[in-house]
């Protein structure tokens, strides 16, 4: 009976687990005038062009063995050839070899014939050789099972450059062009907020309680903050400090080299929503169903609007008035200034909503955990137009371009573009199973 | 089939996860000793079903040797007759034969229950928070506790346990409990499927523990937590139950000896108090002689003593 009961338990286990699906925001970029969606699905990433249907690269690669080592892990091997006895003859050839150097696959192996048929003492051949291989298990290690994709995704700002974080604990530093991977840097804990990118600097937080200041072209480590909790948000850089929450429920305020502001704990219960600065004001919802309104000056709380749930995705502020979407369901309009509401009645969805709305088409556009996109009046509140369905769960957040296209990544492998300009119309919709 | 569902939430395991969540706010935000506390009080609220099952097996294994006699008479021969006398027989011992399964069934939706909530309640992918945002009761205590702290002692409790601490504590304490609730084994004799059975009951002995080590290497650690602090607390009140005259020393032996335990003895039909007395003899007579077990069969007594033995057991009662 008892071995009944256990196999039962493990057959619960297999219908029932809420495993890391992740739920990271479509990115639409231009590297080089080529538009791209850059769309995650579980624990890969797709770069999808605006005419085709076909991915231009997914990450991590499917064939690691024709997958090149990142820069940075060439740049080093590179470094280390430089500094052999050897002629210049055999530095080049061993240069252009690193050139065709792959995560996986026979290109180690030629490296490593080439390295020791070197005249280099057998001391440099054997720690450079061993340098290869560590290197290499070290990159095969951070593109393999990632499982999921959960935070905001930075972009450089000539487009050039990816920042996606993966739920094993690793920020990249991906080549939007071709998918390939610039620097690989190792958290050492779970991610689960996403990147911002400032002036050369990589920001995120972790899930082990710090925050990270990394050089975003050689993804080394400029300063680590301590956090009072695991940081589940993307940060926000505005004005050369850097806004971050953590899940104990503190708000930080830091300086472009690693010291606070301020550090606030305004809520009683966690904070995993990214913080939007708007003026004086800084701007974040709670797990104790409270939206605050803080000094950007201090971080002391100027109001707070209670709803019915927990506030999990970042507001969206727009001419005084903040759009707060919360997890009963309901979307809340609130006075920027007074924090009162500006709409007769929150407007109800019906389902959870867990992810950040966005404004497009002169609407704001929210999508729940039904799978339902709609289009909301800023002024009054109310729906605009018949509601969208994408069929399947969306906890992702909404991006919007310039042209009123909103990007919808529901749970599914699926991309939907929805032109919100009038009525929410599908333009286009990606399979990401590729 | 969704009302099932709806039902098994409501009544189960919204209400779990909430007084989980309670008792780790109650204790200082820590999910361990919520989880510590939870067992022990829900292993004490259960233990008249428990005690009720261990009784019951008890019971049933003290009328075998009568079971196989009415079998030998009866069995292709006069089938009514057998299942009138197996029946009858059920009734003067006191044996309901559902009543070791239901007590035991009775408490399986705890299991599965706690199990859905430890993994619900410390999940480490996001999306369980938003399930969990959905569950809990509408009380500022509650849902200012989520997420809880995962971490207790050395042990990440939403993790598997990888350092085999929590899985060598399961299964060293299920053997523990096992060896306590399995009494050794009655003398079978020539009943070769009695052997068999006993085979079995001794094999279950040391194959559950390895089981459910096994499983608490693979699910969260706060589950190994619940299986090894729910062993403990088993362990202790069985202890109680048994009285304080278990043969540790029996914990060593993979095959003990044929020799009843105490509580076994107990569970047997009292006897007439004028046959008292030969007993109490009997007993007298054990304490002088180790190679006989407790109720004075030999430890490797032959099939037809104890028949014999049993047979006398069945007069008993039929005098009463």
């Amino acid at each position: 009976m008892a071995a009944i009961g256990a196999l039962g338990l493990i057959a619960a286990a297999c219908t029932r687990a809420a495993s890391a699906q992740g739920w990271a925001p479509p990115e639409p970029v231009k590297p080089d005038g080529q538009q791209l969606i850059i769309s995650a699905h579980k624990g890969n990433l797709f770069a999808l062009p605006s005419a085709s249907q076909v991915a231009v690269w997914q990450f991590p690669p499917k064939d690691r063995s024709t997958f090149p080592v990142s820069t940075a892990t060439a740049d080093e091997l590179n470094a280390k050839i430089d500094a052999l006895s050897v002629s210049d003859s055999t530095k080049s050839d061993l240069h252009n070899k690193v050139g065709k150097l792959n995560v996986q696959g026979s290109s180690i192996n030629d490296l490593k014939n080439a390295v020791k048929a070197s005249s280099a003492s057998s001391d440099a051949k054997s720690s450079l050789n061993s340098e290869i291989d560590t290197l290499t298990k070290d990159e095969a290690d951070a593109l393999t099972g990632l499982k999921a994709f959960y935070g905001d995704i930075g972009i450089s700002t000539d487009s050039k450059t990816l920042y996606p974080t993966a739920f094993k604990g690793y920020v990249y530093a991906l080549d939007t062009a071709t998918g390939h991977t610039v620097w690989i840097h190792k958290v050492g804990s779970d991610m689960i907020g996403g990147t911002a990118v400032s002036d050369g600097t990589v920001y995120f937080g972790s899930k082990g309680q710090q925050v990270f200041a990394l050089d975003a072209a050689t993804g080394k480590t400029k300063w680590t903050f301590d956090a009072n909790g695991e940081v589940w948000s993307t940060p926000t850089v505005v004005d050369d400090s850097i806004y971050i929450t953590s899940l104990d429920g503190t708000v930080y305020s830091l300086k472009p080299d690693g010291s606070a502001n301020w550090v606030k704990k305004p809520a009683k219960a966690g904070i995993a929503g990214s913080p939007v600065i708007v003026g004086d004001n800084v701007f974040v919802g709670a797990f104790d169903n409270r939206l605050y309104s803080l000094k950007v000056s201090d971080g002391s709380t100027v109001w707070s609007y209670k709803a019915g749930n927990w506030f999990w995705g970042a507001p969206v502020v727009q001419d005084g008035v903040v759009y707060a979407a919360n997890l009963d369901g309901k979307v809340y309009a609130v006075d920027a200034t007074s924090g009162q509401p500006k709409w007769p009645k929150p407007f109800d969805t019906g389902s959870p909503v867990r992810s950040s709305p966005a404004i497009a088409g002169g609407g704001l556009i929210v999508a729940n955990k039904a799978g339902d996109v709609y289009k909301v009046d800023l002024a009054a509140g109310t729906q605009v137009g018949s509601a969208f369905n994408a069929g399947s769960i969306i906890y992702a957040n909404l991006t919007a371009d310039s042209q009123a296209h909103v990007y919808a990544s529901p749970q599914a492998a699926q991309l939907f573009v929805l032109d919100a300009t009038h009525d929410l119309k599908q333009v286009a919709l990606y399979g990401l199973n590729q | 089939m969704e009302v099932i569902t709806f039902l098994w939430h409501l009544l189960f395991i919204y209400p779990i996860t909430n007084i989980l969540i309670v008792m780790a706010r109650v204790f200082g935000g820590n999910y361990g000793v919520a989880i510590i506390v939870f067992t022990v009080v829900s292993r004490v609220v259960l233990w008249p079903l428990t005690s009720r099952q261990y009784k019951q097996s008890r019971a049933m294994q003290a009328i075998q040797p009568k079971m196989q006699e009415l079998q030998k008479k009866y069995k292709g021969k006069d089938p009514k007759k057998l299942q009138s006398e197996t029946m009858a027989l059920y009734k003067e011992a006191g044996v309901n034969p559902l009543g070791c399964i239901l007590p035991m069934v009775a408490q399986m939706p705890l299991w599965f229950a706690l199990y859905d909530v430890i993994r619900v309640s410390l999940g480490t992918a996001p999306e369980t928070l938003v399930y969990l945002s959905q569950h809990l009761y509408p009380v500022a205590f509650i849902r200012g506790t989520v997420p809880v702290n995962n971490n207790f002692l050395w042990w990440n409790l939403a993790a598997n346990d990888n350092t085999l601490i929590l899985p060598v504590l399961v299964a060293l304490t299920m053997y523990v409990q096992q060896k306590m609730i399995t009494p050794p084994p009655a003398p079978t004799g020539n009943n070769s499927a009695a052997a068999q059975q006993q085979q079995t009951q001794q094999m279950m002995t040391w194959m559950m523990p390895l089981i459910f080590g096994w499983f608490t290497l693979n699910v969260p650690a706060g589950l190994g937590l619940y299986w090894f602090v729910s062993n403990l607390v088993g362990m202790v009140l069985q202890y109680f139950y048994m009285g304080r005259d278990f043969e540790w020393a029996s914990l060593l032996r993979l095959n003990p000896t044929a020799a009843p335990t105490p509580a076994a003895r107990r569970n047997r039909p009292e006897p007439a108090p004028a046959e008292r007395d030969g007993e109490d003899d009997a007993r007298e007579r054990e304490s002088g002689d180790e190679n006989l077990a407790e109720d004075g069969v030999p430890a490797t007594i032959s099939g037809s003593q104890g028949t014999t033995r049993r047979k006398r057991h069945g007069r008993r009662r039929g005098k009463r």
